[in-house]
């Protein structure tokens, strides 16, 4: 039986099934939050959360070859909301969870993603992190490739603009 | 063009490619967020509907997908009546309907109308004075698939009053070629037809295709006569007292009318075990999904279930326990802008989770009860006193934190902060023992 025959019975309800799409999808799962969240303990609570979420949602999986892109999705979701809810009780703890070995270069980088919209944020990672397809990426969102193609370059832009403001900053 | 901002970006996911993964945890937390789903009730709530004019409750029923045990008698009575073992899995945890079955109490109909591709069949029903319960079939050649019913009516010549139903609203998604169910018309008076012809509307919806039908039917045998036994007892529970008005025993049902005394120190909630028993200790508890009118208010009536067709030597209406809080912890306040809690019971179980101007979440800790109803409020009005309706709220219990949650949305976001929630239930009981007998029925 193929990976895909595994999501087909996973959509249709069948409890094993899904139980193996998530053990095949949990490593990336699980970077994915750790990538947002930073810490492991919140990283293992979105995973339970999302996986709750994608049982209650199986059956909406229209095409299953994107399976993993449309968990990705819920765990990005599930993760933004979870830092917005967070922003809101604490107060730059998560400046000293990041470890600083991470060296600066690094650590100017993750501000600079902190400041892109959580729509762009989404884009670089699966671009870039989870190196998903351009043109699976605008199956997903429902856009052309070219529309992709073109909010990456614009964040690249934008990201560019960030580092460089940084780095004149620490000149002057 | 950028290749430096994506040599950094590509840094950064090899470094996020070395981070350690605890998979024995993760493989946990799968576990448990894949149980907590398969556990999960998500009921839908009251949804109104406008009928005779006048606005009825309709409340959705609660099937039980348990295993089916059923008596001899009641299974040569269904068997008596072919194709109609479905209304087995309908009623079997209801006494009084099970046993108006073995009386012969159900009476066949089956009139259909086709519209489109689906065909509507009444099957039967079962009349009294206090309603009529209404066994249908919907039935397609093709599999049918998002069948929600919309609306139902119930017409009769003699029926001027307000009256409600209770029926289910969606059915499955699962693709199937029939299903059944059974709508449950409520007299608001008890009424005795002489004209037993009767029309049933119904609105079904199939994945967007509105079909309304009619069916007109004549029920072939007029009701046998409700027993009612007047009491005007008061009685009480730690203090708090209440009296019992009236027992009227349908063949559908039992109506047990109880007005609450005003000075009580605590609001009574529910009637959690209020009961009917006979001289041998067999009970016929509430109506498994259906709960009285009037929740909250000063006069209220419960439903239990029939034992209309039993002869008990002795019959007993018996009360041990409450659930019941304090009358000033019994509204709960909240600021939803500001996402605090501003009243809730002293015990401090019961916790706000987010919320916002649509949206409420709340949950309760230490629920011990797998099956704990934590249906919160049946009234909500803001600071000025608007009511402030909610057009749905779902609920779900997590065993392994033993804690329900109970997420209300509602109407509007037209409305002043604080919002005041009236609670319907809550965990928290007071005990005794009231026993009274029921004798001489008026009938």
């Amino acid at each position: 039986m193929g990976d895909l025959e595994i999501v087909k019975r996973a959509i249709a309800g069948d409890d094993e099934s899904f139980l193996l799409v998530m053990q095949v999808n949990k490593e990336g799962l699980y970077r994915t939050a750790f990538a947002f969240l930073r810490n492991e303990h919140d990283a293992l609570e979105a995973m339970q959360e999302v996986i709750y979420r994608a049982y209650k949602n199986m059956h909406k999986v229209k095409e299953p070859s994107y399976v993993k892109t449309w968990l990705t999705r819920i765990m990005m979701n599930y993760c933004q909301d979870q830092l917005k809810k967070k922003k809101r009780f604490t107060i730059n703890e998560t400046l000293n969870e990041i470890s600083i070995d991470d060296g600066t270069v690094q650590l100017e980088l993750q501000e600079a993603l902190k400041k892109l919209s959580e729509q762009e944020q989404q884009l670089v990672y699966m671009k870039y992190f989870q190196d998903t397809k351009i043109k699976d990426i605008a199956v997903m969102e429902n856009i052309p490739e070219g529309t992709v193609k073109s909010r990456l370059h614009k964040i690249l832009k934008t990201l560019r603009q960030h580092l460089t403001e940084k780095g004149e900053m620490d000149h002057v | 063009m950028y290749e430096k901002e994506e040599e950094k970006l590509d840094e950064l996911r090899q470094q996020l490619e070395h981070v350690n993964i605890p998979t024995e945890m993760v493989d946990g937390a799968i576990l448990q967020g894949f149980e907590r789903a398969k556990r999960e009730k998500v009921r839908k709530k009251k949804r109104r509907i406008r009928y005779f004019g006048m606005i009825a409750a309709a409340l959705l029923l609660i099937t039980m997908a348990t295993s089916i045990r059923v008596s001899p008698a009641f299974a040569n009575a269904v068997s008596a009546i072919p194709g109609l073992e479905k209304i087995v899995a309908m009623i079997h945890y209801d006494k009084g309907l099970t046993s108006a079955f073995e009386n012969d109490y159900f009476q066949k109909i089956n009139a259909s109308q086709t519209k489109g591709d689906l065909t509507l069949t009444v099957d039967g029903v079962i009349l009294d004075e206090s309603g009529i319960n209404v066994f249908y079939t919907v039935k397609s050649d093709e599999t049918i698939k998002n069948v929600r019913v919309q609306n139902v009516e119930l017409k009769n010549n003699e029926i001027s009053q307000p009256s409600s139903s209770s029926f289910s609203v969606t059915h499955d998604d699962q693709s199937i070629k029939e299903f059944s169910n059974k709508i449950d018309f409520h007299f608001q008076e008890p009424t005795k037809f002489s004209d037993l012809s009767f029309s049933l509307l119904m609105t079904i919806d199939q994945a967007g295709t509105v079909n309304e039908f009619t069916i007109p039917f004549t029920v072939p045998e007029n009701v046998k006569p409700s027993h009612k036994f007047v009491l005007s007892k008061e009685v009480e529970i730690k203090k708090q007292k209440f009296t019992i008005e009236e027992v009227t025993i349908h063949p559908l049902r039992v109506d047990v009318r109880i007005s609450l005394n005003p000075e009580n120190s605590k609001k009574i909630l529910n009637f959690t075990d209020l009961r009917l028993e006979d001289e041998n200790g067999e009970i016929w508890g509430s109506r498994g999904g259906i709960s009285g009118s009037g929740v909250g208010e000063l006069e209220q009536t419960i439903y239990l279930q029939s034992n209309y067709f039993e002869q008990p030597k002795k019959l007993y209406l018996r009360v041990n326990k409450l659930q019941a809080i304090n009358q000033d912890e019994a509204i709960v306040v909240v600021d939803t802008e500001k996402n605090i809690l501003l009243n809730s019971p002293r015990d401090g179980r019961l916790q706000l989770g987010d919320t916002n101007k649509k949206q409420a979440n709340f949950f309760l800790t230490q629920a011990e009860e797998q099956d704990y109803s934590f249906d919160l409020t049946s009234k909500i009005q803001d600071t000025e006193g608007k009511i402030i309706h909610s057009p749905s709220s779902s609920m779900r219990y997590d065993a392994g934190k033993m804690e329900s949650y109970s997420s209300i949305n509602f109407e509007t976001t037209d409305y002043k902060n604080p919002l005041q929630f009236e609670l319907s239930a809550y965990p928290n009981y007071i005990e005794g023992d009231v026993k009274l007998e029921l004798k001489n029925p008026i009938k």
